[in-house]
């Protein structure tokens, strides 16, 4: 068994360098490494010497929310900064701890510009999701969505998320045809997860991408068809709402399919799913 | 697994007729001019070989002057490691949060056993000297490695985060060449970062 775990970068460290080596990395290369960091810690390399002082701004913005330090004003107060600071563009925008309290305002920055990644929260589940999320849907690859009414009266009369792999929805609310209309509008889908949503009583499942599919039980019972799946691995259940079935038509690769017990309800559905 | 120098005129090449994955071998020349076989397979986990095959250019081994022989040779190791397991080489940038996510369950391509091996593997490949590891991510961008390239770039963003200004300083001896007011100015201007 190898034994090499990473090394922490001891304080007595013999192989620090005699000289900086770092800072004559390629500007391109100091944005990958940038763009990895936490946004503390990003942005704080701005103050470490003059050559430094410009990369954060030109390097893809990955912005996790609850990495700022603070109470919740302290945090709003920092992104509006940082979304102000940054001239764009934007990997990811995580803000699954923070009520948001202009979410117009913060999607329409230019600092978010060819988005890849998001986790946008609604701070009350009556609100509708804003159109202007469709803003990114050219780039995102992973959306997570919670707590809102997900185009009730204002549905587009398609969707378009070319990029799209993984897509989780928590405590929405959406229209059965607006979910299909979704589904269609994503064609390289490989994680579906539909956590306590309702809205639907019917899915249809029919995806030529779809690798895992997961729901967990909103207020009424849904009827799941999965009429044409070639690439579904798992799908997994959690309601156990009386009125739930679940159909399959064609699945030729489905190897885990169940019925999750109470057992089970501890795990986070997400997580568990979603790894690749 | 690891790569050996080659006696640059013995030809070891088998191609298998027919088939994607073929058992041909390449051979890759260091700046140095060590010369290193490597199967088709991994070779072309390097966008930039992978073309160079694709157009003919590889059959008198390929030189590649901006990579020494004693990276050229882990960079060999890492891709025969990798090799079997790629879906395909444009897998996206690795995303930070997927490491927290359980790693037990199944990809496509690994065992749960195999992919501990692997990460194992990868920890210890860039646990090395400083100068070391920007070699390997010099090498990685010029070859157009990208799991290679994220992998390491991972490793110095690691030592880099949470850390305060002066420690980012002292480890990687980066000079403050800030005039005080400069220095202050920065701070200034993102004030809620700067709370040491």
């Amino acid at each position: 068994m190898a034994a090499a775990a990473a090394l922490p970068v001891a304080k007595t460290a013999p192989d620090l360098p005699e000289m900086d080596l770092i800072s004559s990395l390629p500007g391109e290369i100091l944005s990958i490494i940038i763009s990895l960091l936490p946004i503390g810690s990003a942005v704080r390399t701005t103050s470490l010497s003059r050559r430094w002082r410009p990369l954060w701004r030109s390097s893809p913005l990955n912005l996790d929310i609850s990495h700022i330090d603070g109470c919740g004003r302290d945090r709003a107060a920092a992104v509006s900064k940082i979304l102000s600071d940054h001239p764009g563009p934007a990997r990811r925008f995580l803000t699954a701890c923070l009520q948001i309290t202009d979410p117009d305002g913060w999607l329409g920055s230019p600092a978010l510009r060819d988005l890849q990644e998001i986790d946008f929260w609604l701070p009350r589940y009556e609100i509708p999701m804003p159109l202007s999320i469709l803003r990114f849907a050219a780039t995102l690859r992973v959306a997570r969505f919670g707590n809102c009414r997900f185009f009730e009266y204002d549905a587009p009369p398609s969707f378009n998320f070319p990029c799209l792999e993984k897509l989780t929805m928590r405590f929405i609310f959406v229209r059965e045809d607006t979910l299909h209309c979704l589904l269609d509008g994503c064609p390289v889908l490989e994680s579906l997860l539909l956590d306590r949503c309702h809205g639907f009583y019917y899915m249809v499942i029919n995806s030529l991408t779809l690798k895992r599919i997961g729901t967990n039980g909103g207020r009424h019972g849904c009827q799941l068809v999965i009429e044409n799946a070639p690439r579904l691995e798992k799908l997994i259940r959690t309601d156990l709402h009386p009125e739930s079935t679940i159909r399959l038509i064609k699945a030729p690769k489905l190897e885990i399919f169940g019925f999750m017990t109470d057992d089970f309800t501890k795990l986070k559905l997400g997580e568990w799913l979603l790894a690749t | 697994m690891a790569a050996t120098p080659a006696d640059a005129s013995s030809s070891s090449s088998e191609a298998v007729v027919g088939g994607e994955k073929s058992n041909k071998m390449i051979t890759l020349i260091s700046s140095d001019g060590e010369s290193f076989e490597a199967t088709e397979e991994a070779a072309k986990m390097s966008v930039t070989i992978k073309h160079m095959i694709e157009d003919g250019c590889a059959d008198d081994g390929i030189p590649l002057p901006n990579v020494p022989a004693k990276i050229l040779s882990m960079v060999i190791e890492y891709c025969n490691k990798h090799a079997a397991d790629a879906d395909d080489t444009n897998k996206h940038v690795a995303d930070p949060a997927d490491a927290d996510e359980d790693d037990d369950n199944n990809n496509n391509n690994a065992s749960a056993g195999e992919k501990e091996d692997l990460k194992s593997f990868d920890a210890s490949l860039v646990a090395v000297d400083q100068a070391t590891l920007f070699d390997i991510i010099l090498a990685a961008n010029f070859l157009s490695i990208k799991g290679l390239l994220d992998l390491a770039c991972q490793k110095v963003a690691d030592d880099i985060k949470d850390k305060s200004v002066e420690e980012v300083r002292e480890i990687f001896k980066i000079e403050n060449d800030f005039t005080k007011e400069e220095e202050e100015a920065v701070r200034k201007e993102n004030a809620w970062a700067f709370n040491e």
